[in-house]
């Protein structure tokens, strides 16, 4: 295969002097994906930025080439560098509803792209448009071109970023993150519409992501990246069969999934370094388990293996004794989760006889209002029906797609959200319809830990203070001294040092952050946590930290959770109980087991087939066609028939009731009645 | 001599008392401190808190009134002159009392406007008469003039150097005699105390050399009826120092409670009182002010026996116009407000705290207040010198202050008709531009500093134990 791209010893850096991208060279062929793994803050996107010459004005490429068909990108003039963009190298983003332009309507966006790139104008240009639509599976293309931003779902908003990207027919795709703002049947489909592009027009593709499943379904080779260095390269089949370097074979570790579950995951400790602070050795040094000396002075050198694989670590340094004696350290965390699963077993033996939680036909309508009166015009039914359990100490989780009202059942269950219906009894006490006082002592029981950490801690609070505020609130340890005690008790708890207290939020890292938010919600001594999709703004080792957080304490304290997330390996990892939803009502429940391998919904098959595994072999392959309907208007019938593959005339009609499969298992669909 | 305390000295008492007051409360809490400390890192906040202090030294010294006894007794009782004098008065005793006849330009020993003289021979011509004390102490003013304003500026910036450079001395003894403190414990760094030596050392050298100088001349020139330009421009701070302070506090509880109130409650409350500040803002503001304080004038008049003295009448005149121009001058910040807390009540810190069963009360102080504080130390000193503006235009449609209370807004009404003679009387309209200018960028460059040593996030390596 020809190469297309060629990008040798790359330097990019701040113009203070912090090098993001540090010395990183690769190759890209016709044809091929390529993609870049990493966590936030390791250079990826920057490294994109520089091959587009995009990059803000505060950062620089210092030394490096970029070649493109043999042309140096890097010392064309910015006119012609403009041709090349678009032209030949095109960029998708990561946020949709951020890169079109609001006020400007589809149609006209992309033909301002053909005019530039192609000198297509008038009928020519607007039958490309419409070509471009068709070609990245938008229906009704001839409409959708008078239609603002807004009147798309992110997923279409996505189809038409990548029709601007392809209007100018690039040799080569800079993807940034291209599905991680969309639910995974949205992923699916946009995933799937990159593969056939590709095939269809032979680019190359440059995908840039975190997630590894991503990684196992698209790639032909992987970078990995870590603090600005590319630590690790190979094609993907050696990568996921026998990674080389410590900081892979951790992402893998610490990814949650299959046959895992009872074990703590690899969490690695620590967090990605600061640019301005890099260690002098190694930059992976202080967090591998696996390091000596040497990894702390020198800086490892690239080091080729066999089959084009590639690796920066002295452990494949030749010629060293030390190397190979560490290679096979059998690390901390395989004898932690050891000794979990030996109590976890003690536990699990217990039956809980009484709900600790029961909710009831809950409903959350919220009105649409309309005119100058304010007058109700419908109702939204965010919430529509939903009854859940959840006895002590056991973790139940609610999954669905954004906009599925998953949030909202948490958000009611604290009463920050009134209900329109329905009951919710904690501990054999209805909460709905309490006087604000009589709420306030149940309050204590039941907390929440909110998904975005740099949204929930109030940054002119200092993390002593934030603690205090529930027991303040709830009149817990009313004693200043006794108060500082339990601060301190709940500090180590959740693993952190108890100096950070007279910290503000922002000192401290998304891992760090999310664990004061746990400590807050435990401050008050709470039964129940409800979980709104707390690793989800985190990196995948991070996110292991905080899994294996909220597991050990559970078993501490017996608490229960009610998980939300749209994340299955993840509930997979913690949850006992899976509640799916799909538009405010809950369409398949049963035990994890049951629901995660034993489906019976087509909707529920269809997210689990969406996932990308990273073992490559899903079960068999549900795409959806479509996106999540609105819970304003909801179908008739079976909500789910408009995307449903099964769809029977009977689902068009009436709602299907519950279908016991087995005592734990429950289906809303006809396909079983 | 007996003690006068107007309405608007005891505010301002009341506000120095509630600093005093807060200072010490801040000092003993560490936590507290952190970013005061970090306010006195900055070059630019000291700096500019030096010439602000300037300034309000000056306000401060014109706030203590009092009456001078007379000479003469009744019944054995002590007569007190009506006219009430400040302490600032005393101390510019010379620039007070020497008033000329007229115009004349700054430093000048001739009139501005010709008269007909009579010379020694008995004949009448049209020429520019000397001034009563302006370079009075000249024999040839055309030849000696340059060279007794360049020997009296130099004398005058050395006297002030060396006081200044005394100063200077004194501290740096005071700071070596205290008992050391560690790097952390300093209160500014060096470079600090650097920039803020020079500075002081400028100050020092200018306010000598205008001092020197203001004792035989007229260092900004005179207005129409020959009052000197540099007293009426001293004596202005006071009034836009009130004008700016006073109406921010009346201001403020209204922008801040009805706004924070407005975005956190929604529903009716928001209705309530979008509806009130949308009417408000929508009636000429300058309309709406003219009326009250036309109505605010009759009740004055009719009453005069409320008041002993002019000044006093002056006083409650500056005091009501302050009330009215805060009442209606909220709008602009509660809508801002509004907004900012529409946002903030959406974070999930809020529904954590909600989640809590805290009351609405505490997370309007707690958590909402304090995030919005930044946007009200900006508007706030903004409006500061749009206030000190408002009450130039009002004085200018004549509903402004006394007619007898000197401030900028006056003396900008006065300059104004004087730009249009030829040839131009520029001086005063300069010299009121001056100092606004000086005081309004001190009081934003000194909010900057504060509000950037007050923003956690931009403060990440330092924390107090």
């Amino acid at each position: 295969m020809t190469e297309l791209l060629k990008v040798e010893g790359l330097v990019t850096r701040l113009r203070n002097g912090a090098r993001i991208v540090d010395d990183i060279s690769f190759h890209i062929c016709q044809g091929e994906t390529f993609a870049l793994l990493g966590e936030s803050g390791c250079g990826k996107s920057v490294t994109a930025l520089s091959l587009l010459r995009l990059l803000p004005d505060s950062v620089q490429v210092e030394s490096g080439a970029v070649r493109l068909e043999g042309v140096d990108i890097l010392a064309l003039p910015e006119r012609e560098m403009r041709e090349v963009r678009g032209g030949k190298m095109a960029m998708i983003f990561q946020e949709p509803g951020l890169s079109l332009n609001p006020v400007m309507t589809v149609g006209e966006q992309i033909a301002e792209a053909l005019e530039l790139h192609q000198e297509l104008h008038g009928a020519a240009a607007h039958a490309r448009c419409v070509e471009l639509l068709d070609q990245v599976g938008i229906p009704d293309a001839l409409r959708r071109l008078g239609e603002y931003p807004f009147q798309l779902s992110g997923g279409m908003k996505q189809r038409v970023m990548i029709a601007m990207a392809l209007a100018g027919r690039p040799k080569l795709l800079v993807a940034d993150e291209p599905t991680t703002a969309l639910d995974v049947t949205i992923q699916a489909q946009v995933l799937q519409l990159l593969r056939d592009t590709q095939r269809q027009n032979g680019m190359a593709l440059l995908l840039i992501t975190h997630d590894l499943g991503v990684v196992s379904e698209m790639a032909h080779q992987v970078a990995v990246m870590y603090a600005g260095h590319i630590v690790e390269m190979a094609y993907r089949e050696k990568l996921f069969a026998s990674p080389a370097h410590p900081y892979t074979q951790k992402l893998f570790a610490a990814l949650p999934g299959t046959g895992r579950n009872g074990q703590l995951l690899a969490a690695i400790p620590g967090s990605v370094p600061p640019l301005h602070d890099l260690p002098k050795g190694c930059r992976f040094a202080p967090r591998c388990d696996k390091a000596w000396e040497l990894c702390h002075e020198q800086a490892p050198g690239w080091t080729t293996q066999e089959e084009g694989q590639g690796v920066r670590c002295h452990l494949y340094a030749t010629g060293d004794a030390a190397a190979s004696e560490k290679l096979n350290v059998k690390s901390e965390t395989e004898k932690q989760s050891e000794a979990l699963i030996a109590r976890e077993e003690n536990i699990s033996h217990f039956t809980f006889p009484v709900p600790l939680l029961k909710v009831e036909d809950l409903q959350v309508h919220f009105p649409i209002r309309k005119g100058i009166l304010q007058r109700t015009a419908g109702y939204v039914r965010a919430v529509d029906g939903v009854s859940l359990s959840i006895p002590a100490g056991r973790t139940l989780a609610l999954v669905g797609e954004s906009g599925c009202g998953k949030t909202t059942v948490g958000k009611t269950l604290l009463q920050l959200i009134k209900p329109g219906a329905g009951s919710v009894r904690f501990v054999g006490k209805e909460l709905i319809g309490l006087k604000a006082q009589e709420l306030r002592k149940q309050r204590a029981g039941m907390q929440m830990v909110f998904q975005d950490p740099y949204a929930s801690l109030n940054p002119k609070m200092r993390v002593a203070e934030i603690l205090e505020e529930g027991m303040d609130a709830l009149g817990i340890a009313n004693n200043s001294d006794k108060r500082q005690r339990r601060i301190d008790e709940l500090l180590e708890q959740v693993g952190l040092a108890q100096p950070v207290k007279w910290r503000y939020p922002h000192e401290f890292s998304g891992g760090q952050r999310q664990r004061i938010a746990i400590a807050r919600a435990l401050a008050v001594n709470p039964k129940l946590l409800i979980c709104d999709e707390p690793t989800s703004a985190l990196d995948v080792s991070v996110q292991a930290q905080i899994l294996n957080l909220l597991r050990t304490l559970q078993q501490e304290l017996s608490l229960s959770y009610l998980f939300i997330s749209h994340n299955l390996a993840v509930v997979e990892y913690l949850a006992h109980e899976v509640c799916v939803m799909y538009l405010g009502r809950i369409v398949e429940r049963g035990s994890v087991e049951e629901v995660l391998h034993y489906a019976r919904h087509p909707y529920t098959r269809a997210l689990l087939s969406a996932v990308p595994r990273i073992d490559g072999h899903g079960a068999e392959v549900v795409r959806l066609a479509g996106d999540l309907p609105s819970p304003a208007n909801p179908p008739q019938g079976c909500h789910f028939h408009p995307r449903c593959p099964h769809v029977m005339p009977v689902c068009r009609s009436e709602y299907p009731d519950a279908t016991d499969i087995s005592a734990t298992h429950h289906v809303h669909c006809h396909l079983y009645m | 001599m007996m003690p006068v305390i107007l309405w608007t000295d005891a505010l301002i008492f009341l506000l120095i008392a509630v600093g005093v007051v807060s200072v010490w409360w801040i000092r003993r809490r560490p936590h507290l401190m952190l970013p005061w400390q970090r306010v006195a890192k900055s070059r630019v906040g000291m700096v500019s808190l030096l010439v602000l202090s300037l300034f309000i030294i000056v306000g401060v010294l014109d706030t203590l009134h009092y009456r001078a006894a007379l000479p003469e007794k009744n019944n054995g009782q002590t007569v007190y002159s009506p006219e009430v004098l400040s302490v600032f008065d005393v101390l510019a005793g010379g620039l007070r009392s020497r008033t000329e006849k007229t115009y004349s330009a700054p430093l000048a020993a001739y009139l501005y406007a010709k008269e007909s003289l009579e010379t020694t021979d008995g004949k009448v011509m049209r020429n520019y008469p000397r001034l009563k004390f302006g370079g009075a102490h000249l024999a040839d003013p055309e030849r000696e003039l340059v060279g007794d304003v360049v020997k009296r500026g130099v004398v005058g910036a050395l006297g002030g150097l060396l006081v200044g450079g005394l100063f200077a001395w004194l501290v740096g003894w005071v700071r070596r005699s205290l008992p050391k403190r560690d790097d952390s414990g300093q209160l500014c760094p060096p470079y600090t105390l650097r920039a803020l030596l020079i500075t002081a050392l400028v100050i020092a050298a200018f306010v000598g050399t205008v001092a020197n100088l203001a004792s035989v001349y007229h260092v900004l020139g005179t207005d129409k009826v020959g009052q000197d330009v540099l007293y009426l421009s001293l004596k202005s701070i006071r009034t836009g120092l009130v004008i700016g302070t006073v109406t921010t506090l009346v201001m403020l509880p209204f922008a801040l409670l009805l706004g924070v109130a407005a975005g956190y409650f929604r529903g009716w409350v928001d209705d309530v009182i979008q509806y009130i500040y949308t009417v408000l803002s929508s009636i000429p503001s300058v309309l709406l002010i003219a009326a009250a304080v036309l109505m605010m004038q009759v009740v004055i008049e009719k009453h005069a026996d409320w008041f002993e003295t002019a000044a006093a009448r002056a006083d409650v005149r500056l005091l009501c116009l302050c009330l009215i121009l805060g009442v209606t001058s909220w709008t602009g910040l509660c809508r801002l407000l509004r907004g900012e807390t529409l946002k903030l009540r959406e974070m999930e810190y809020i529904q954590a705290a909600q989640a809590f069963g805290v009351s609405s009360f505490r997370v309007l102080t707690r958590h909402i207040l304090p995030n919005v504080m930044h946007i009200v130390l900006i508007s706030v000193v903004m409006d500061f010198s749009a206030l000190v503006l408002a009450e130039a235009v009002l004085s200018y449609v004549g509903v402004g202050v006394d007619p007898t209370t000197i401030s900028f807004g006056t003396m900008i009404n006065a300059a104004r008709l004087e730009m249009g003679r030829d040839p131009m009387v520029w001086w005063a309209l300069a010299s009121a531009f001056g100092f606004m200018l000086v005081l309004v960028l001190a009081a934003n460059l000194f909010a900057d500093a504060v509000r950037d040593a007050f923003d956690p996030r931009l403060n990440r390596t330092e924390s107090a134990t």
